[in-house]
């Protein structure tokens, strides 16, 4: 970044190639749209590209572009509720009917393969859970389990303390485990965990 | 016995366990827990596979177009963050009369000017240092080497793409001319891009009031005396598109080649990687001329004049049916539209499409009564019984959707049938009744 800060084109490119990915996947965690996730992810570069000069090397780089890149993504989710065109984060069952957090927990096993499932299949089914989270949890824990970053790092580019990124994604660990459970390999889920999770994200919701 | 819950602090903690941010003492401290609770090791246990399994989360793959798309953004950036020298002042009447998009056409009506029959060039160079407001648009800032691009432009596809601009009032793509086999495909991708832009350009020079479209026209006749306005403003728009093409960062480059190497690199630029990065960057650079070419005939004729139209199907080029059908998943307010339609094309389903219909996401359902629309166009006479064969198209993720050309519709059909026969929705057996629809040409 240091060098992009001193107008070296090539370091940009490198930081470009090297971030895309993990940039173009946060905002598709926030917008659960894969086309509109590159285009704020190119807003993202351009933005540490506009703000270069006045980049100071104090905090790790990663963390301040996830940052920014948060920021664009929180706006645009914020924009697209505002023009009331938010579809929420909602997930496709067999049928290609959508259904809720609560209503994808509670699906009858036998809707979802645990078997023979192709890999396909199960990233998809993996995709969904993690967009049926909170949209905080889901960023907390993209940024943990994809981007490796510390619970302080996480805080930093979540404007966030410490202690509620701990919270989250204790939270989202929770909700992922209901959520994927019939791709586990012990054991069905028990029907008591449905209500559990929909009072936990009550609960979350009201806080 | 997973799904007992356990107190919210201990699923905290072996949250932070887990991802290594516990303090010496407190992991230790847990770690004994764990030895002594079989539960809480359980938990550790799902929460662990639960974690391993976001392993499976879809990758997102690096793609060297956007990387280069916003180096190019970043580029723009820059220049207009610099500001012009002393001696690329340009002239205060020029620039306060005009808009600036109305300067790029003078600036274009120059390359237009070189294309002209009896072009003069003394006489241009002449013109062009008068015009110095023109002289110092990013078009021509760094392509200074105006011979070559006077060869560039008697290049015959340029021809052909001028000699078929005309077409954009029908709607129809005219067939690649034998001469150019070599190049069919890329000359395809660039014609139906370019016939959008043009479109547009067209459009804008209507707009303009009547001073000044005679103040644009006079500025360009005096550089080319020897057209007919039409021919002129055709070429305008070709020539500066073309040119408008090509990033800043490339057109450095260019200058720092030698001239006869540079021509040749020109018309690469252009006519070649040029087609690619459109089609690669298709939904980004150019679905503001796009979508008014394809979605507005799409759109004015979904679905109440399907049934009045007359023609064999094949006004829709493929392409600009893919470029739609990606325009509705983008932008939900053009989806209104077809939206608006659902009433009106319901009692002309059966009831299992009726019914597929229904119970899909409004977005979905208007992509399906988008492609009934464009099958019915594509297929006259024929029915759009079986939405559950566009269903399954929709349910592919979006990147497998994407890869689904549909300017090869045997091979959509087929690989959705595929998924259809292997979710046991159809027969494996393509005769009878459950025959599967033709797809849109």
């Amino acid at each position: 970044m240091l060098r992009v800060r001193d107008d070296d084109a090539s370091a940009y490119e490198e930081l470009i190639n090297k971030y895309q990915g993990s940039v173009i996947r946060l905002m598709q965690s926030w917008t659960n749209d894969r086309d509109l996730a590159e285009d704020l992810a190119q807003d993202v570069f351009l933005r540490v590209f506009r703000s270069r000069k006045s980049y100071q090397a104090t905090a790790k780089f990663a963390t301040w572009l996830f940052h920014i890149a948060n920021n664009v993504g929180s706006n645009a989710v914020r924009d697209r509720s505002r023009r009331h065109e938010a579809q929420g984060m909602m997930v496709q069952d067999g049928s290609g009917n959508y259904l809720g957090m609560d209503q994808l927990a509670a699906a009858p096993s036998g809707a979802i393969p645990t078997r023979q499932i192709e890999r396909s299949e199960r990233a998809r089914m993996v995709q969904n859970a993690v967009h049926a989270l909170q949209e905080r949890q889901r960023i907390a824990l993209v940024l943990s389990k994809f981007e490796g970053m510390s619970y302080q790092e996480i805080a930093d580019s979540m404007g966030m303390t410490v202690k509620a990124v701990k919270s989250l994604l204790s939270r989202a660990r929770v909700n992922l485990r209901i959520l994927l459970q019939p791709y586990m390999d012990e054991g069905s889920r028990s029907s008591g965990e449905s209500s559990d999770l929909s009072g936990r994200e009550q609960e979350e919701e009201d806080r | 016995m997973t799904g007992e819950a356990i107190p919210e602090s201990d699923e905290e903690l072996l949250s932070a366990y887990l991802d290594g941010e516990l303090g010496s003492d407190q992991r230790r401290e847990f770690q004994l827990r764990l030895a002594n609770e079989p539960m809480l090791r359980e938990r550790l246990v799902t929460y662990q596979q639960a974690w391993d399994l976001l392993d499976q989360y879809p990758e997102t793959p690096q793609k060297a177009s956007f990387t280069k798309s916003t180096l190019e953004m970043a580029a723009v950036g820059v220049a207009k963050e610099t500001p012009s020298g002393p001696d690329q002042v340009p002239s205060e009447g020029w620039r306060l009369k005009l808009p600036s998009w109305a300067l790029g056409l003078i600036a274009s009506s120059i390359f237009g000017a070189l294309a002209g029959v009896t072009f003069r060039w003394q006489r241009m160079q002449n013109e062009l240092a008068r015009l110095l407001p023109a002289a110092h648009l990013p078009s021509l800032r760094f392509i200074q080497d105006l011979p070559e691009a006077e060869k560039l432009l008697t290049m015959p596809e340029l021809d052909w793409f001028a000699d078929h601009v005309d077409g954009i009032s029908e709607r129809i793509l005219p067939p690649i001319p034998e001469q150019l086999p070599a190049r069919r495909d890329w000359v395809q991708q660039l014609t139906l891009t370019h016939q959008a832009i043009l479109w547009r350009r067209v459009r804008e020079l209507e707009k303009l009031a009547d001073d000044e479209q005679q103040e644009v026209t006079s500025a360009a006749r005096k550089l080319d005396t020897s057209n007919s306005g039409d021919e002129l403003w055709r070429r305008m728009a070709i020539v500066s598109t073309l040119i408008d093409s090509i990033s800043d960062e490339e057109k450095l480059a260019l200058k720092s080649l030698e001239p006869e190497k540079r021509l040749q690199r020109l018309e690469e630029l252009l006519f070649g990687r040029l087609a690619v990065w459109y089609a690669e960057h298709l939904e980004n650079a150019d679905r503001d001329v796009l979508l008014p070419w394809a979605g507005s005939f799409i759109i004015a004729n979904l679905p109440r004049n399907i049934s009045r139209l007359s023609g064999s199907g094949d006004r829709i080029p493929p392409f600009a049916q893919e470029v739609f059908f990606r325009e509705l998943l983008r932008d939900p307010s053009r989806i209104n539209l077809v939206e608006e339609s659902f009433e009106e094309v319901q009692p002309q389903l059966t009831p299992m499409a009726q019914q597929i219909l229904r119970g899909i996401h409004p977005r979905d359902r208007s992509m399906i009564i988008a492609t009934w629309a464009i099958t019915a166009l594509g297929n006259r006479g024929r029915s759009f019984d079986e939405a559950d064969l566009w269903t399954a198209y929709l349910r592919q993720k979006d990147e497998d959707r994407n890869l689904l050309d549909l300017r090869n519709p045997e091979s959509v059909r087929d690989t959705l049938r595929s998924d259809l026969i292997r979710r046991g929705r159809a027969p494996a057996n393509r005769d009878g009744e459950n025959a599967p629809p033709a797809t849109p040409r």
